[in-house]
Parts: structure tokens; C-alpha cells; sequence
């Protein structure tokens, strides 16, 4: 894809202007959608396309050439794109707030993933087995399996989550392509394109500065924290992950709801654009979707608020972005579930219009970042001042 | 004489100045919600311009006692549309209460003399004033009329199934005289009001009190068999997270609309307005089911907040099919057209 998707403000990139390259880009991301999800990956030019029009250096830090836009905007980018391809959302939204974490780690660390092409795409994963650390002379000796490691296919680096032997600390290990390889056991009915491959490492070296606690990682003044700027890289992090999952799953659920309105337009079985009980049901699923985006743009002022102003986040407040982070995904796979239920059977047939959306959004919200029954127990538990499952919740 | 309040910050420090007196005196017969408005008269909740404010106020009042959040919201339209008024209007009423009568028959205005019969009249028995619509001149200008509530014949109050401490009338009006000044057409106060949007805080509001009676309750609540804690179910909680989730996308909504009044009524807002009512009265619901016979008390707190909300949100302001209807003919690009990408 040309590099001129950003040629109006090649030097100065705002998050408008990154919109309005998405824009230009979507149609070829829609085209490409059937491709992405055969093929298990996003194709390699969607990677390229993504590069050039800002999109994946969101995060990259401005001293290594990216543009470092303030925490909340990829949200907005990864539901445009959503109305396209969901996997391409989930690549560009989740997988590329990556950068963030790799954004606070050791300065030497930054340096080795972005101080050559700072064009990288850093893949994640947490979900391991058989994982052996040993602690060796300035580093660590590993081994082990990580799986769900979205967008592995397309990463320069991995950043694989594991506890050294003999220290219960969960830590993140930066790998280099070199140092592991990818096992194909991706075969899902949605979110198929994400390429959500595992990653086996044996027996590889990592330097002591290209590791860092969990709890580190998250809290305030990590080591990269010295180095770049924005509040997103320095102050107490928990508040913003699992925020990311609303962009992909907002626009995907938009996207079901516009392919059903095309499908009343172009007329299809049983539905009739004057009958009311149609009218209500789009008009629901719609006030739900609208729901979800009005409960998105709310986490997001409110979380931008406390970064730029590095106040922590009241408890209290704390309860509420998991509660509403996780009723907006339920609104809105409520909404296309509500309509695509109401169609004729050849809804299910692979090529229908609306299938694809509606499997990727139903694996979208199997994400535990907005899983129901874990994250609303946890909120009651929570505001009756219990210990929860989510450390974020607890006060001590 | 009260300040007259300002900003956010001086409403929220008026209100937690009664918010222990509102807990006291909530009910929903007529004598506790007449002691309510006192409560918020003398607060300095009556002279409220701001529509923002007066949308917090209802909010917060509601909390404690939706019949006077219902009262406040009335009054506070009222003294807006007053405004469109010769200030003669404004000044007669004072500090008074203003209730709104709607759907006048046979409503006319000549010699300077009222006739007219209106057949459900909210809250006339708290009222020192009422405006009457529908009011046409002779010459069949429509307008409104400022009288005092006094001087109106009213059958006795009824009941509705909530909001009963409001006090519903039917009143008959035959040749009252209208001061000068205090009738005015319609085309002077169109724009003062907040319309449909006049109960939105009220409803958010008896919501979240039913939500707060809930949670208290159910912190103390032990089984009658074993005396087990109900909080520590985790069908409860799995319950009380739900109404929680659901609550709080309301408070966005009502949020959202509230910074919206500037903008027409146009169906987006109607459809957001009669999906927070949707949210509020669900999550409500489920809550006082959740309590099972105990839910049915007449006294229980809860019980009287769900049968409130039902009450405000059988509002044509909330009406589900005709506003989500509407909307879903508006997407369909039957009649009304809406941006779809907004």
C-alpha cells in the first residue's frame, strides 16, 4: 500500500488525521477480510498498510519515530477499522498498544526492539505451559509454550509472561524473532485473521534488562518511564489495559448492526423494512451499541483526565471501569446477537454478509478482559470490599 | 433568603446541607413529600435557571423521594417557561411552587376570564401556583396562564400506582380572572423548557436511591432459615453487578443527553432517553425481584422506588415503542432521517 495515506501530515500526525487514513485504508481492509481470515493472519501488506498510515507506531515512542499519541485515540482507530475487519482492528488496537509496555521497560530493551526499523510489531502472551526460568549470570535461561499470541506470524519481538523459579513474581521476557518459533494450532471460528498462534522458546538467553515484573510494569516510574514522556509510559498503568478490547468489539458489533440494515435495504427473507417489530429490533440493538460507545468515550475522558493530571484512580472509580468495560461488550454482543437470531437460516452459510462479523465479535468477547462472570463478581466483591481476582480492584 | 446557587459545586453543598433531613422525611404520601419540597424550597432548589443545575437537582432530590423530584422538575419547567413571561409573572410567584396543568377541554382565555376543565393535575395540593396550557385567546392564539392554585376548584386527590405522593386532581375552571401580565402566547416561552427532558433526572435519580436502599438492605439482610448472610450469595451478587452495570450506562446516558439540550429532540436523543428509562427500570426491577415477598412490602424502600420509577417512566418522554420505533424508521429512512454514523 502507498506510503501516502498520511502524506497531508507526514511530519506532525494527530489522531484526526490517522482517522481519516484509516478511512482511506478501510475498503482495501474489507476486501482483504476473507483473505485475513482464511489464511489464519492478517496478510503482510495489511502489517505494511497499518506502518504507513500511523496506525501501529500510535505507541511507538516519538524518540525512535513513532508518534506517541495520547493514551485513548487507538480505541477510536480500532472501531473504525472494526467496520472493515475485525482481526485487523484486534491487531492494530490490542496488539499494537503493545508497545506501550515494551515503552516502560528498560531504555536498553527499547533500544533493541525500535533502535534499528522502528517498524515492529510486538506480540504478547501470558496463557503459558511448561515454561521453565532459571536465573543465570545476567539474565535468564528459558523454556516453555505461550499460547494466544495475537499477531505472532507478523512480530519482530514476543513479550512472554512467566515466574522465575523460586520467585512467585509474574514477569515479562522480551524475545527476539530469533528465539522462538511458532506452533500453528490457531483453528477458531472467530477473530480467525488475529493468527492468535502459540510460541515455543527453548532454552533461550534473555538479558536481565530485557525482563521486568509484572508489578513493575504497572505501577508508577517504571524504568521507561525515565526516558519517554507521556503519561502512559510513567504513571500507575492497570487503569488503561482491558480497555483496549472496546474499539475492535464496539465497531465489530457496529458492523453487524450496518450489515443488517444493508441486508433490509437489499431485502432478505422475512424482514420487511415497514414492518414495526423490524423497526424495534434495529432500533434496540442500535440504542445498546450507542450504549456501549457512550460508556467507552466516558472510560476514556475520565481515564485521560486522571493520566494527564497522574492522579491515581479512586477505588470506587476503579469498580466502575471494569463494570463498564465489561457491560459495554455484553451490550453489544446482546445487539447482534438480537439481530442476526431474527434472520432466516442462510445466516449461516460462510459467505452470508453478516457471518463473519457476528463469529468474530462472538471471539472477541470470549477475551477474559471483559469476561462476565469472572469480572462482575469481582465488581460486587469488590465494592463489599473483598479480595478479588483482579488486582486492580483490591485496596491492598 | 437563600444565595442563589451558582454553579455544580454549590448545588452539592446545598444538598448534603438537607441530605440528612431528605433521608427522614422520604415517603410517598402527601404529607411526606409536602415536607420534602419544604426541605428543598428552603435550600434555594426552586429558583434554579440553569438547566443543567436544575437536571442535578431533580437527580440528587430523587435519590431521597421521587414524588418531590417529579414536584421539582414540574416547578423548575414551570419557572422556566415563566420566564418567557412579563416579569411581573416571575416576581408574583416568588418562591412559590409552580405545577404545570396539561391536556386542558374546551381551555379559553376571553375577557380576561379562564374556562376550561383539565383532568389530571399533578401536585396541585403542594402548589401556590399553576400554569395552565392550552389557554387560546379569542382570537385562537394558544398560550398559558399564571393563576394561583388556590383559586381553582379541584375534585379530591387520587392515587396513581407510584409517584403518590404527588397527588393527582382533576380541576374545573369557570370564569377565573387572570391578573395582567400572567397570560402569555405560546410562541413566547417555546424554547425555555426542556420538554421531554424535564423528568431524566428524576428518573436517575429514584433509581439510584432504589439501588442504594437495595445495597444497604441486602449488607445487613441474613436468611430467615440459618441465618446465612444474603450478601454472600453469589446469585445476589451476580444480580446486584447486573442492576450495577446497568445503572451506571443510565448515569452515562442521562450524562450525555444532559449535554445534548442544546440540540433539538430529534430521534437519537429520544431513542437514548427511552433506553436509559429501559436500563433503570430493568436493573430496578431485578433488584426488588431479587428480594422476593420481602420486595412486596409496601414499606420496603426498594418496593416504593420501583413502583416510583414505573410511574415516571410510563412518561410519554419514555415511551418504548413509539420512540424506538421511531428511531428504527428513521434508520430505515422511513420519514424522519438520522445520521447513522453519528
Amino acid at each position: 500500500m502507498q506510503a501516502s495515506l498520511l502524506k497531508e501530515s507526514e511530519t506532525a500526525p494527530t489522531l484526526e488525521s490517522l482517522i481519516a487514513a484509516v478511512d482511506r485504508l478501510g475498503p482495501t481492509l474489507r476486501a482483504r477480510a476473507a483473505e485475513a481470515e482464511g489464511q489464519r493472519q492478517l496478510p503482510a501488506e495489511t502489517i505494511r498498510d497499518l506502518f504507513d498510515a500511523g496506525v501501529l507506531r500510535f505507541f511507538i515512542p516519538r524518540r525512535f519515530g513513532g508518534h506517541e499519541l495520547e493514551w485513548g485515540g487507538h480505541l477510536a482507530l480500532g472501531r473504525r477499522i472494526a467496520h472493515h475487519c475485525a482481526s485487523t482492528a484486534w491487531i492494530s488496537c490490542v496488539v499494537g498498544s503493545h508497545a506501550t509496555y515494551v515503552g516502560r521497560m528498560d531504555p536498553r530493551a527499547q533500544q533493541d526492539v525500535w533502535g534499528g526499523d522502528p517498524d515492529v510489531l510486538v506480540a504478547t502472551g501470558s496463557v503459558s505451559r511448561n515454561v521453565s526460568v532459571e536465573a543465570v549470570e545476567d539474565g535468564f535461561r528459558i523454556s516453555g509454550r505461550w499460547s494466544f499470541c495475537s499477531g505472532i506470524d507478523h512480530a519482530g519481538w514476543a513479550l512472554l509472561r512467566a515466574s522465575p523459579t523460586g520467585d512467585q513474581r509474574q514477569t515479562y521476557f522480551l524475545f527476539p524473532r530469533s528465539d522462538f518459533r511458532i506452533d500453528d494450532d490457531w483453528f477458531v471460528s472467530g477473530m480467525s485473521g488475529t493468527g492468535s498462534k502459540s510460541v515455543i522458546v527453548d532454552n533461550a538467553f534473555v538479558p536481565t534488562y530485557r525482563t521486568l515484573p509484572l508489578g513493575t510494569l504497572m505501577a508508577p516510574e517504571p524504568p521507561g518511564g525515565a526516558v519517554n514522556p507521556g503519561y502512559i509510559y510513567k504513571y500507575n498503568f492497570r487503569p488503561f489495559s482491558g480497555v483496549n478490547l472496546l474499539g475492535p468489539i464496539i465497531g465489530g458489533a457496529e458492523a453487524v448492526v450496518a450489515a443488517y440494515r444493508d441486508l433490509l435495504e437489499a431485502g432478505t427473507p422475512g424482514q420487511s423494512k415497514d414492518d414495526v417489530q423490524t423497526q424495534l429490533r434495529l432500533a434496540e440493538s442500535e440504542a445498546e451499541v450507542g450504549a456501549a460507545l457512550c460508556l467507552m468515550e466516558s472510560l476514556v475522558a475520565r481515564l485521560q483526565d486522571y493520566g494527564r493530571n497522574n492522579i491515581d484512580v479512586p477505588h470506587p472509580e476503579r469498580i466502575g471501569f471494569v463494570r463498564d468495560r465489561t457491560f459495554a461488550a455484553r451490550l453489544c454482543f446482546n445487539a447482534a446477537e438480537r439481530l442476526v437470531t431474527s434472520l432466516d437460516q442462510s445466516v449461516v452459510l460462510a459467505e452470508h454478509p453478516i457471518q463473519r462479523c457476528f463469529r468474530d465479535l462472538g471471539g472477541m468477547i470470549q477475551q477474559i478482559g471483559v469476561n462476565w462472570d469472572r469480572n462482575m463478581t469481582d465488581v460486587i466483591k469488590a465494592s463489599f470490599g473483598r479480595q478479588t481476582n483482579i488486582p486492580f480492584l483490591n485496596t491492598q | 433568603m437563600v444565595d442563589l446557587i451558582q454553579d455544580k459545586a454549590a448545588l452539592s453543598l446545598r444538598i448534603d446541607g438537607i441530605a440528612e433531613a431528605l433521608a427522614q422525611s422520604a415517603g410517598d404520601d402527601v404529607e411526606s413529600v409536602a415536607a420534602t419540597l419544604s426541605l428543598v424550597r428552603e435550600a434555594g432548589l426552586f429558583e434554579l435557571d440553569d438547566p443543567l443545575l436544575a437536571l442535578e437537582a431533580t437527580r440528587a432530590v430523587g435519590r431521597f423521594c421521587a414524588s418531590a423530584a417529579w414536584m421539582l422538575a414540574e416547578h423548575g419547567e414551570a419557572w422556566r417557561l415563566l420566564g418567557g413571561f412579563p416579569a411581573s409573572a416571575r416576581e408574583a410567584v416568588g418562591r412559590g411552587l409552580i405545577v404545570i396543568a396539561r391536556g386542558g377541554e374546551g381551555a379559553g382565555l376571553s375577557d380576561d376570564a379562564i374556562r376550561g376543565v383539565w383532568p389530571s393535575v399533578g401536585g396541585l395540593v403542594h402548589a401556590d401556583w399553576l400554569l395552565l396550557t392550552g389557554v387560546a385567546d379569542a382570537s385562537g392564539q394558544d398560550g398559558a396562564a399564571l393563576v394561583p392554585a388556590g383559586s381553582v376548584r379541584a375534585a379530591p386527590y387520587a392515587y396513581l400506582g407510584g409517584l403518590r405522593g404527588v397527588g393527582w386532581q382533576g380541576i374545573e375552571i369557570d370564569a377565573l380572572s387572570v391578573a395582567p401580565g400572567c397570560w402569555a402566547p405560546s410562541a413566547a416561552f417555546a424554547d425555555r423548557g426542556l420538554g421531554a427532558n424535564r423528568l431524566i433526572g428524576s428518573l436517575i435519580g429514584c433509581a439510584d436511591g432504589g439501588y442504594r436502599d437495595y445495597v444497604r438492605m441486602t449488607r445487613s439482610r441474613i436468611t430467615g432459615i440459618g441465618g446465612a448472610s444474603v450478601a454472600g450469595f453469589t446469585q445476589v451478587q451476580a444480580r446486584l453487578a447486573e442492576s450495577d452495570a446497568e445503572l451506571g450506562c443510565a448515569t452515562r446516558l442521562f450524562e450525555a443527553l444532559a449535554a445534548g439540550l442544546d440540540g433539538d429532540d430529534g430521534a437519537h436523543a429520544r431513542r437514548d432517553r427511552a433506553y436509559m428509562a429501559h436500563l433503570a427500570l430493568d436493573a430496578v426491577t431485578r433488584l426488588v425481584r431479587q428480594m422476593g415477598a420481602m420486595g412486596l412490602s409496601e414499606s420496603n424502600p426498594v418496593q416504593r422506588r420501583y413502583r416510583d420509577l414505573r410511574t415516571l417512566a410510563a412518561d410519554a418522554a419514555f415511551a418504548w415503542d413509539d420512540h424506538m420505533a421511531g428511531y428504527g424508521r428513521a434508520l430505515l429512512g422511513i420519514g424522519e432521517t438520522v445520521d447513522v454514523a453519528a
